[in-house]
């Protein structure tokens, strides 16, 4: 298990340098006017050169790439060129945001998947046909008009929850839910249909396995069979999945922050972007492939575990 | 994106990108409360850059404007009155203005505000990248004695008053004003303080009542909350479902999204005039901008009351002249100058020797977007092939500068001021080439250093010589439609985005 | 977008060969796919005649048409609130939403197909490294990267759907390396291998016509969310607001929607109609492939699946020699058992065709026969065990005097946990990897004692079936124990309640020649102890010379022979079993053709 870990926080961090240093290169690389973006239009050259020496645009492209590195060795990854806020702690204070959606998200996406798929392996049927019916309108329906429709339904029509905006759990834990259970769920909608598709597949796979046929020669209960043996066996095709959602659930609550106004770490990004704020755009891009990567830990420790084979190495 | 916008199109009547929102928070009603613990929620389409003098780039400087008191101070009718200096005064020839600062006055950080930190706050904003430009008359900034400022310029400016009435004028606490703590922690001696531990940049900005402001009287919220919501379907949401009471809609028809027994709505004076600029007049790019026939013709092309009429849906709001329809400088007159006549344009177009027309590129952004295909039509019917180039947002300035467009479609904010208004078309990304004439120097000069009695009629000598050269070819200067939530009044302001003063809770 | 396990590439692979052409006649035969199909046709063919069909420029803003309800002449769908026809911009948005699709799952199948066939046929150390690539760019945090990357692509939607295609080529690559993998090792490549077909020939020829179909059904998947994307990347304003699409179109409906609500409608509703014929297709082309697969869940309703039928009254119907006059002395008495699969024509194929048998207390009864002679089947229908789409009559099936017949599901579960067991043919398959041995033995217990006692007689168990520390075991995972330890584990599980009839399949096959005779050995012991009935499944004659009192021959789902060992073996009077006996000397001892493969090709 140990190995295996080192292995995995291994290949995390390889996929944290690709990602950054390609982003960097490319974003660094692009000769972007920040300068005169930052001081706008009425600014001479002579104040753009002296702007772009303070923020060392003017070095080669390398040795600020060093800089970079080193910087974040050191746990600094600069200030954003606007506010010259330490990108650090705007990120640390966006943080709570995107985490409280997509940790829900991922709750309800594993409760109600899990739940519809065991279901539907053992029921088949009605079952079957309201997941694929499901799936079909999340395949077709877009997230963008689902979220549109349902904020208009419960937020504008039913005014049950907040259309935008975001309390903190210190604050208020009751309004930190509602700000935060409408963008969970429709996050959700998309990945539920797919991960219960794929828990129901692999319990087929699993029931229709040899031991599972010796489990029943003994007289073991169905129940038993399906939510003890079968449900631990199909557990890691349903990580996998899962893990591979969370990834995206990441990417997809850019565009539920920006629907809701929500101050997380997407809308961070996106205005990093279309300002050019390049330490916050490199900040964005840290933290994200480190989230993913300690996420796909997580993951990885829990079907591990769920793994003897694994769990026992 | 947002950078741009909020500099060129913050308060473009038509651009609905940018909004100032304001709502009572929930609970707060205007009904039995003390006004004091009112609060007052804007909302803003970007982030603001930082706070420091002479690096405010937004358009939208309420939050600014509310830490920071500023020199002169603009009424919402754009009257010009006493603000840090209680009092100013030109000397004959114009060249040097005294300004007697106002008495008792301490920053937030209890420092005094005297003469000695309105001169270091001018200073800071002559060098400021963002002020620089229209503080260029400025040859030097004293203070005689504790209360008195003396200002010397190397020419008159009509404009540097007016100039002193927004984020140029802006006074700061001399100890911290270009320091890096300004950035987030500005000191001010405004209505209003940033309160940093409410504030998450980029996200929301609280600001909470100074009470020892010496106008303290005139701001009734005690608080002032302003998030930063980008997306329009969000600003809409949110005041639809009762989290925001304010936003700024393009037309009186869009307005009629938000139902009368919620929302009471009304129009707003013309905030910014958007157009042409045609900005090759020496014609290095675009040879044929260089002959005035082709700008006039351009102008004859334009339907404007169509696109008026139907593309804004307003009431009126052609315009063939950069300045405001409600200012002094105005002249309806010269409204008759270019009709829409296509013929007119064709035979000008011949005379100039462009009978089968010229191509032109214009970089596309957000604001021209809707403006495109009735452009590229209208300018298509006299030969003027338009390529609409996709500018990245952030790329606009530098491309605009760097010479690339003959000409741009572009709102340009108006101040409340016709002279700074002239000025700013004449300076800067308007003006990238700087193409001007010895006789447009020469108007200038004289509007410049001309007595008040006269400066209107000299104003309007260069508003005429603009318009019969085409410098631009004016479109739209519409007004904007406000929706409030009930409960709070709304007094349109000549120039918008400068302060909370426009909103009041309705008084029962 | 899912990986899929090497068990389906043989399913695809099988079904896929030798139905070639029907797939896409199939997918039209059903009237989701012909719809889906017409649905996808239309549309693209719209976007493609956008010249011919549109009235008006897409981005024209007209601006007397500003908010012209459907219906207006020129604007067949009417304008939005610039006053541009809504039906030019449906064309246009449907054009930009075609290439996205076309350019996100383009560039995914490109760049997964070409390094999956690599790395699947190459294998080795490059299978490796591009495994390790591709796990890599799947954890890639796609949306992060196209939003950042956007000064760098432009945002133009064509960057930044190739961007996304990179983003989820792994899909492909798993999808397509796990298959190669698959068919790699199917016998047809290895005899392509033989006959001298170069490597390139054997891919282009075997390989890529057997992947074809999943990375199809990958692609339509890929398309839909490729276009989603767009719509929304361009919904939230990135890449040029000038073209139009469905995210803009949607954008600028919903600011628009209390004036006119009905511009919301359209371009959802092609957005949805395209979205819904892109997985219908990618369904019922799946549907296609895996034949009857998906078409057995739809009939098993109405056959309330393996549940045994009466085909006729209880009366005894003799039929063959075997059946005895003694009856009620018998453990089980079967008479005229028949079970039949679907086939992909509707009909159904017989597998048992009317055996009968019987087996007398304590009584060892050898049932001989080839792969696929019914022999497992005829087996699992006593333990009701068959899979589902099974369907399973007889006259009798009398188990110690009760009947099985039309039990319900409870009380054969009970049966099978007291008076019935079974002993498997795969040791290591049938332990469920991730629990203990004991657990799983004490499960098996639980019914009838305190789980002390269960753990008890679990421990008592295992030392009986000669392992020699029990406690090691019994707190040991399936993984750390061999092929000969987990056989008596199972067969520890089998005689645990003491059952009064034994069901050996095939129990000694999967193991070394060694340990077959000490689980003969012990297999026997065991009856001798508890005087079990046992009926042992086997295709070795030799196992039955050695074990059985009796046996029977079955060829074809029919028993051609039976009688005492010594007789049959004396004198066999069928030619089949002559030819079975005189191959004991020669039979390898281990199957390559285990029977129950021959059962997943029937479901």
């Amino acid at each position: 298990m140990i190995p295996f870990l080192l292995r995995r926080v291994g290949a995390g961090l390889v996929l944290i340098t690709v990602v950054t240093a390609i982003t960097f290169f490319l974003t660094y690389g692009a000769n972007i006017p920040v300068a005169r973006n930052i001081l706008g239009p009425a600014a001479s050259q002579e104040q753009i050169d002296i702007l772009n020496g303070q923020l060392g645009l003017n070095r080669p492209i390398l040795e600020q790439y060093f800089a970079w590195i080193a910087g974040v060795l050191q746990g600094d990854l600069g200030r954003s060129y606007y506010t010259s806020e330490p990108v650090v702690h705007a990120l640390a204070s966006r943080l709570p945001v995107t985490l409280s959606v997509v940790l829900l998200s991922a709750a309800i996406t594993l409760t109600v998947s899990i739940w519809l798929g065991v279901v539907g392996a053992a029921r088949g049927g009605v079952v079957d046909a309201i997941l694929q019916g499901i799936s079909t309108i999340t395949f077709v329906f877009p997230a963008i008009i689902l979220a549109i429709a349902m904020v208009y339904v419960f937020a504008i029509s039913l005014k049950l929850v907040p259309a935008v905006g975001y309390t903190s759990f210190d604050h208020s834990p009751g309004q930190w839910f509602a700000s935060v259970i409408l963008p969970a769920i429709i996050l959700s909608i998309g990945g539920i249909a797919a991960l219960a598709a794929q828990i129901r597949g692999s319990l087929v796979d699993e029931l229709s396995k040899d031991y599972v046929r010796t489990l029943r020669s003994r007289g073991v209960s169905e129940r038993s069979i399906l939510l003890k043996h079968a449900l631990r066996n199909a557990s890691g095709p349903g990580f996998t999945t899962f893990s591979l959602q969370f990834i995206s659930l990441f990417g997809a609550s850019l565009f539920i922050e920006k629907i809701f106004a929500l101050p997380g770490y997407g809308t961070y990004g996106f205005n990093a972007t279309m300002q050019f704020d390049l330490p916050a755009m490199l900040g964005v891009t840290l933290f994200g492939v480190g989230l993913v990567v300690v996420m796909n830990l997580v993951i990885d420790i829990a079907s591990g575990w769920l793994n003897p084979k694994v769990r026992m190495s | 994106m947002q950078k741009i916008l909020r500099k060129l199109a913050a308060v473009a009547t038509v651009a609905t990108t940018v909004l100032a929102l304001a709502s009572c928070s929930p609970g707060s009603q205007a009904g039995g409360e003390e006004p004091q613990n009112l609060t007052l929620h804007l909302a803003a389409a970007s982030p603001p850059g930082n706070f420091t003098i002479g690096n405010w780039t937004g358009g939208d400087a309420t939050l600014f404007l509310s830490v920071y008191d500023t020199v002169i101070h603009q009424t919402l009718d754009g009257k010009l009155e006493g603000g840090v200096a209680k009092k100013w005064e030109y000397s004959d020839d114009k060249k040097t203005l005294t300004l007697s600062i106002r008495d008792g006055m301490k920053f937030t950080d209890r420092t005094p505000v005297n003469a000695e930190a309105v001169v270091a706050s001018l200073r800071a904003a002559m060098a400021g990248a963002s002020t620089k430009a229209n503080l260029t008359s400025i040859a030097s900034v004293e203070a005689t004695d504790s209360s008195t400022v003396k200002v010397s310029l190397s020419r008159p400016d009509a404009s540097l008053v007016p100039v002193l009435a927004s984020v140029a004028g802006a006074v700061g606490a001399p100890a911290v004003l270009t320091a890096e703590s300004s950035k987030l922690e500005p000191v001010g001696s405004g209505a209003y303080v940033l309160d940093k531990a409410k504030t998450t940049a980029g996200s929301v900005y609280t600001l909470t009542k100074n009470p020892d402001y010496w106008d303290a009287g005139a701001y009734p919220y005690g608080t002032v909350e302003t998030k930063i919501i980008a997306d329009a379907t969000a600003v809409q949401n949110a005041m639809l479902s009762g989290q925001l009471d304010a936003t700024s809609v393009s037309s009186a028809e869009e307005a009629k999204q938000y139902p009368e027994s919620q929302f009471s709505s009304g129009p707003t004076p013309p905030a910014a005039v958007g157009g042409l600029f045609i900005v090759d007049r020496a014609g290095s790019v675009v040879p044929a901008l260089a002959d005035v026939r082709v700008r006039k013709a351009i102008n004859l092309a334009i339907d404007r009351e169509s696109i008026q009429k139907k593309l804004i849906g307003a009431e009126r709001g052609a315009t063939n002249q950069m300045v405001s329809p409600s200012g002094e400088t105005f002249d309806k007159d010269l409204l008759s100058a270019y009709p829409f006549d296509v013929d007119k344009a064709k035979s000008l177009m011949a005379e100039a020797g462009y009978a089968n027309g010229f191509a032109v590129t214009m970089p596309s952004t957000p604001i021209s977007l809707r403006f495109e295909s009735v452009l590229s039509q209208q300018l298509g019917a006299i030969g003027i092939k338009v390529k609409w180039e996709s500018v990245p947002f952030q790329d606009f300035y530098a491309k605009v500068l760097g010479r690339s467009y003959g000409m741009f479609f572009m709102f340009n904010g108006l101040s409340g001021s016709d002279a700074l208004d002239l000025n700013n078309n004449l300076t800067g990304v308007f003006n990238p080439f700087n193409a001007t004439t010895p006789e447009l120097d020469a108007l200038r000069a004289a509007a410049d250093a001309a007595p008040d009695a006269k400066q209107v009629s000299a104003f309007k000598a260069i508003n005429k010589y603009l318009v019969e050269q085409a410098f631009y070819a004016p479109i739209i200067a519409g007004e904007g439609v406000y929706v409030v939530k009930k409960g709070i009044e709304f007094t349109p302001p000549v120039a918008r985005g400068q302060n909370v003063l426009p909103f009041k809770p309705v008084s029962k | 977008m899912t990986t899929p396990s090497i068990g389906q590439t043989t399913d695809v692979g099988a079904a896929n060969a030798p139905k070639r052409i029907g797939a896409f006649r199939r997918i039209i035969s059903t009237p989701l796919g012909l719809f889906s199909v017409i649905i996808l046709l239309s549309i693209v063919m719209l976007g493609i005649l956008e010249p011919v069909l549109r009235g008006h420029d897409p981005n024209t803003a007209e601006l007397s048409a500003i908010n012209a309800p459907p219906g207006t002449p020129g604007y067949f769908l009417g304008a939005d609130q610039n006053g541009r026809d809504i039906w030019s911009r449906v064309l246009a948005s449907i054009n930009v939403s075609v290439i996205s699709a076309l350019i996100g799952s383009g560039v995914a199948v490109a760049i997964g197909s070409i390094f999956g066939l690599i790395s699947g046929y190459i294998g080795k150390r490059l299978d490796g490294v591009l495994a390790w690539l591709f796990s890599l760019l799947m954890t890639f945090p796609a949306m992060i990267l196209i939003m950042v990357l956007q000064p760098i692509t432009g945002g133009t939607y064509q960057t930044m759907m190739a961007l996304f295609g990179i983003f989820i080529s792994p899909g492909i690559f798993w999808l397509v390396r796990n298959l190669v993998i698959g068919v790699k090792n199917e016998l047809y490549v290895d005899a392509a291998k033989v006959s001298g077909l170069s490597n390139r020939r054997i891919l282009s020829r075997h390989v890529l016509y057997v992947v074809r179909g999943p990375i199809i059904i990958s692609a339509a998947f890929m398309a839909t969310a490729a276009i989603g994307i767009q719509a929304g990347l361009a919904f939230l304003g990135f890449g040029s607001g000038q073209d139009a699409n469905f995210g803009t179109m949607t954008g600028d409906a919903f600011l628009n929607i209390y004036r006119a609500p009905l511009q919301l409608l359209w371009p959802s509703l092609f957005l949805a109609l395209m979205n819904a014929a892109l997985v219908l297709l990618g369904n019922a082309y799946r549907d296609a492939l895996a034949g009857p697969q998906a078409v057995a869940p739809r009939q098993k309703k109405k056959q309330s699946a393996a549940k045994l039928e009466v085909t006729k009254p209880l009366e005894a119907h003799p039929q063959s020699a075997e059946v005895s006059a003694s009856a009620r002395a018998e453990l089980l008495s079967v008479r005229n058992l028949r079970v039949s699969y679907p086939n992909l024509d509707g009909t159904r194929k017989e597998v048992v065709k009317g055996t009968s048998l019987f087996i007398r207390p304590g009584e060892i009864v050898g049932l001989v026969g080839e792969s696929g002679s019914g022999k497992s089947q005829t087996a699992f229908s006593i333990l009701g065990l068959l899979p589902k789409q099974a369907e399973v009559s007889a006259d009798v099936m009398n188990l110690a005097g009760d009947s099985l017949l039309q039990q319900d599901g409870k009380l054969l579960r009970r049966m099978r946990g007291s008076v019935i067991s079974y002993i498997p043919q795969e040791p290591m398959s049938n332990l469920d990897p991730s629990f203990t041995i004991g657990s799983q033995l004490v499960e098996g217990l639980r019914a009838s004692m305190s789980k002390k006692e269960a753990k008890e007689t679990a421990l008592a168990l295992l030392a009986r079936v000669g392992i020699t520390d029990p406690e090691r075991t019994f707190k040991s995972y399936p993984h750390q124990i061999s092929g000969g330890m987990a056989q008596r584990v199972l067969i520890a599980g089998a005689v645990a309640p003491r059952p009064k009839l034994l069901i050996a399949d095939e129990p000694t096959t999967a193991l070394d020649v060694t340990v077959q005779a000490e689980i003969l050995d012990l297999l026997r012991d065991l009856q001798g102890e508890l005087g079990m009935g046992v009926l042992l499944v086997t295709h070795n004659f030799g196992v039955v010379a050695d074990l059985c009192d009796r046996v029977l021959v079955m060829r074809d789902g029919e028993i051609v022979e039976g009688g005492h060992v010594r007789t049959i073996f004396r004198n066999p009077s069928h030619p089949y079993t002559q030819e079975l006996i005189s191959s004991i000397l020669d039979e390898a001892t281990v199957r390559t053709d285990p029977e129950l493969v021959g059962v997943k090709e029937h479901k």
